[in-house]
């Protein structure tokens, strides 16, 4: 096999050839400025641009009013989190709730406006399953909060949070409700209403389209007011300056068109794969953990730590699979996985562990494949490991003095 | 009637993707990995990019460290403006995406011509040691003009300031020595690769503070999982955007500048004693309203704008004019013609004939026309708003006979916008942009 089997669908996820195919006629025929707003190439692009702005408002039940387009999910929680900070801070509003198993760019924008701009920011702990306690939340609301942000779904391990119950009582504590829910777009139902959420960020690349775009929901009903961190032409209502692509939009807006359409049908086909997974691990395997929630969790993220294997030598003997052993973003590091050891995760299981990302396109085929060479690699490696085999005999491994050379 | 059959005029607001850019895309369609993810996907992508990267320095001349890829020139121009721990000064006539930038933003004048005053410059630069940064743009996106950056950055250079320019207009159409620059934001979709893409070119000695914070990717100045497909088709243009030919498309636009002088000697040419870009004319056509003016041309399938793209639909006064010193009379009638680099003569003279009819339908030009040369230069300050209602009415039923024949849902848009421009008051200029912001009359919403 000299093709990869793309097993990383939560760092990135292929083009839908229906979202290629729609926005090709924006890259050639359709080119106009869609903020042209006085002759019909301007309009034609707006029309486009408006109408993925609606497609986009569907999935997450919102108004095509409140989604703007930006650049990528970073850029929207970058917008959200910055942008609601510094427009409602005073002394007696400085507060910021977040959870320590966030994705970078909502940990990183947090500690900029904890060391730069003097907010207070609490990273509230989540349990050996990766989930929040509501009433860590409930206590962490003070009068001087501003702002929770939790996701939706985390992306390394694939939890799901308790949306609802968050938004609820963010909403009776009149404090500001964000989530970033990169990895929840047309995978989850989604309902900015009922979850009471007045912020959501959306990345198009997770959702099977292209890299570059992605949206932020920003709640009018009540007004949610941000100060924004790009200035210019003051497009997006002023709250994020600079030409839109229309063939960015356009393939988003599709993407999500696609997504909602097909959620069910895509669920069902990720959720057998990945039973199909764990099931044929599980039958070969001991000593496998699954990390994060077993039920409160989205199907196509497996994250899994094999025991006595070390998680290099996993990495060359599957390299025929695009899997990641960390959020992408920090993988190129080989330090520990972060959201790992939130969960409580020893710094060996941590570097043991692999998530396996399936999504829309994984066939049963690349499953069975995945399933064969990753059962051989752990096999092999675990019969060269010392440390299985004095397991196997009965020795219990973490109680062991190291002699120092 | 369909977009083919029109003459597209408006290519300072956005050009075509070129045809190299399209076959780039073809083949990033079919891959699939995140850059930042070590296995054999992810580094395909990740190699491509430091490719593109390498291709798009050589050509530019440029250091490859030096480019950082951004969404577009707003989001570069913004990453160099917003958080720099100094004094900002910038020209009048800047694009909004640097005018709007900074509140505490020091305005240099510029003549009125449009080109920057440089010893009022210098006088600025000498007034304090503080840390400054001066930002003009390369090549004006609304008059064309030409700044002569490289006097501009011996003097920053004398007075250890950091330069940056906003080269969106420039690139392709003005040979700098890109390298002598500290910061330089480019744009994709002004040269023919895709919209959402730019280049923000940096001095790793000078100080930056990113504007996003996140997985670091960028060399953390912008992170953010890459725009690809953008990158791909940035890469592929880069070559033909510095070797295209503009001496035709200059030659056919001196030609347009001098026919409609012809048919209106009272027309402004704004910025036409400079050097300029060679596709560009923004010229103003008396006693007819910039809105009124664009919307016939589009009746007639003639794309042309009255001004930058982003604020083209908000039908006010645009602040490069004002800070050229133009009274908003003038700035209120001008149009912004931007050819192709493959206009032709057909086009142009199409355009000169409707241009003319325009101009003619209006009496009060009629009576300039039949009057001697030596007509009273004063009728233009005269714009149609100005006059009474009747003006406005004459306006919407000029609208309404466009919405009868296109049929089109944005009435509504138009007619908010004409409203808002007849109750507009004169406002005098102010050199403090507060004072231009506090004035600022409430947008049309169109969302």
């Amino acid at each position: 096999m000299n093709k990869q089997i793309y097993l990383d669908y939560q760092a990135t996820t292929p083009c839908d050839p229906r979202v290629v195919e729609k926005m090709i006629p924006y890259l050639t025929k359709h080119f106009g400025n869609p903020h042209s707003r006085n002759h019909s190439y301007g309009w034609t692009a707006e029309d486009a641009v408006e109408s993925a702005r609606a497609e986009v408002a569907k999935v997450i039940k919102a108004d095509p009013k409140e989604i703007i387009f930006t650049s990528g999910a970073t850029e929207s929680n970058n917008i959200a989190i910055q942008g609601i900070a510094r427009f409602y801070k005073s002394d007696t509003k400085n507060h910021i709730i977040t959870v320590a198993t966030e994705h970078k760019c909502v940990l990183d924008t947090c500690r900029h406006l904890e060391e730069e701009e003097g907010f207070k920011i609490t990273y509230l702990p989540v349990n050996d399953k990766g989930l929040i306690s509501l009433d860590d939340l409930k206590a962490a609301i003070t009068e001087k909060t501003i702002l929770v942000s939790i996701m939706a779904i985390n992306n390394e391990i694939g939890v799901a949070q308790p949306l609802k119950e968050i938004g609820k009582m963010c909403r009776d504590k009149k404090v500001f409700f964000h989530t970033d829910a990169a990895q929840a777009f047309t995978k989850i139902p989604l309902d900015v209403n009922e979850m009471n959420i007045d912020l959501l960020s959306i990345s198009g690349h997770k959702a099977y389209a292209p890299k570059g775009i992605g949206a932020l929901y920003v709640r009018r009903k009540p007004r949610v007011r941000l100060k924004a961190i790009i200035h210019g032409g003051g497009q997006e209502r002023g709250m994020r300056s600079g030409t839109l692509s229309p063939a960015l939009c356009v393939a988003l807006g599709e993407a999500a068109r696609i997504g909602l359409q097909d959620m069910e049908k895509d669920t069902a086909h990720i959720t057998k794969l990945s039973k199909k997974m764990w099931k044929g691990l599980t039958a070969e395997l001991k000593e496998l953990y699954l990390n994060g929630d077993e039920t409160k969790r989205y199907p196509g993220n497996l994250n899994i730590s094999f025991a006595y294997v070390e998680g290099e030598g996993m990495m060359m003997g599957i390299k025929n699979l695009a899997v990641s052993s960390g959020s992408a973003c920090t993988s190129a590091s080989l330090e520990p996985s972060y959201v790992l050891s939130a969960l409580g995760v020893s710094e060996d299981m941590a570097h043991t562990s692999i998530r396996f990302g399936i999504g829309r396109f994984t066939t049963e085929e690349e499953v069975d494949q995945a399933l064969i060479e990753v059962i051989e690699t752990v096999k092999k490696l675990r019969a060269i490991s010392p440390l299985w085999d004095m397991a196997q005999e009965g020795i219990d491994i973490s109680k062991i003095q190291w002699a120092s050379h | 009637m369909s977009n083919q059959e029109k003459i597209y005029l408006d290519y300072n607001a956005t050009r075509p993707l070129r045809y190299s850019a399209r076959q780039e895309l073809v083949q990033g369609f079919e891959l699939c990995g995140n850059p930042s993810a070590v296995h054999s996907s992810g580094n395909t992508i990740r190699r491509m990019i430091e490719n593109s990267r390498d291709t798009i320095a050589q050509a530019l001349k440029i250091e490859s460290r030096r480019l950082i890829f951004t969404s577009g020139a707003t989001e570069s121009n913004n990453i160099v403006l917003k958080n720099f721990k100094g004094r900002v000064i910038i020209s009048a006539t800047e694009h909004s995406s640097v005018y709007k930038v900074r509140d505490d933003a020091i305005i240099c004048r510029v003549t009125n011509s449009g080109m920057i005053d440089l010893q009022y410059l210098e006088q600025l630069l000498l007034e304090t040691d503080e840390p400054t940064l001066v930002s003009i743009i390369a090549a004006h996106n609304e008059t064309g003009v030409i700044q002569p950056l490289e006097k501009i950055q011996k003097l920053t250079q004398k007075f250890n300031a950091c330069l940056h320019t906003d080269a969106t207009q420039a690139l392709g159409r003005v040979n700098f020595d890109w390298n002598s620059f500290d910061f330089i934001s480019f744009s994709g979709h002004k040269i023919g690769a895709m919209t959402g893409i730019g280049i923000l070119v940096i001095n790793p000695d000078k100080p930056l503070c990113p504007l996003m914070h996140g997985g670091g990717q960028e060399r953390s100045y912008r992170p953010g999982t890459a725009n690809f497909l953008g990158i791909l088709s940035l890469k592929a243009v880069i070559q033909e955007t510095l070797e295209e030919d503009w001496s035709s498309t200059k030659k056919l636009r001196d030609y347009l500048e001098l026919q409609i002088l012809d048919i209106s000697p009272l027309s402004i040419i704004f910025g036409r004693t400079e050097t300029r870009i060679p596709n560009t004319c923004l010229i103003t056509m008396p006693n007819v309203n910039s809105a009124t003016q664009v919307m016939s041309f589009d009746l007639n399938n003639i794309c042309v704008s009255a001004g930058s793209a982003c604020s083209s639909g908000k039908v006010k006064i645009s602040h490069t004019l004002k800070g050229m010193g133009y009274s908003d009379d003038v700035a209120n009638s001008g149009l912004r013609v931007s050819l192709a680099p493959d206009a032709t003569k057909k086009d142009v003279d199409h355009f000169i004939s409707i241009w003319k009819k325009i101009y003619l339908s209006c009496s009060d030009n009629m009576h300039v026309q039949s009057a001697t040369n030596s007509v009273d230069t004063t009728t233009h300050n005269t714009p149609v708003y100005n006059n009474s209602n009747k003006s406005v009415f004459r306006i919407i039923d000029k609208l309404k006979s466009y919405c009868l024949t296109t049929g089109t849902n944005k009435k509504n848009e138009f007619v908010q916008g004409i409203k808002e421009q007849s109750s507009f008051k004169k406002k005098h200029h102010h050199k403090t942009k507060n004072k231009v912001h506090s004035n600022k009359p409430a947008l049309v919403q169109f969302y």
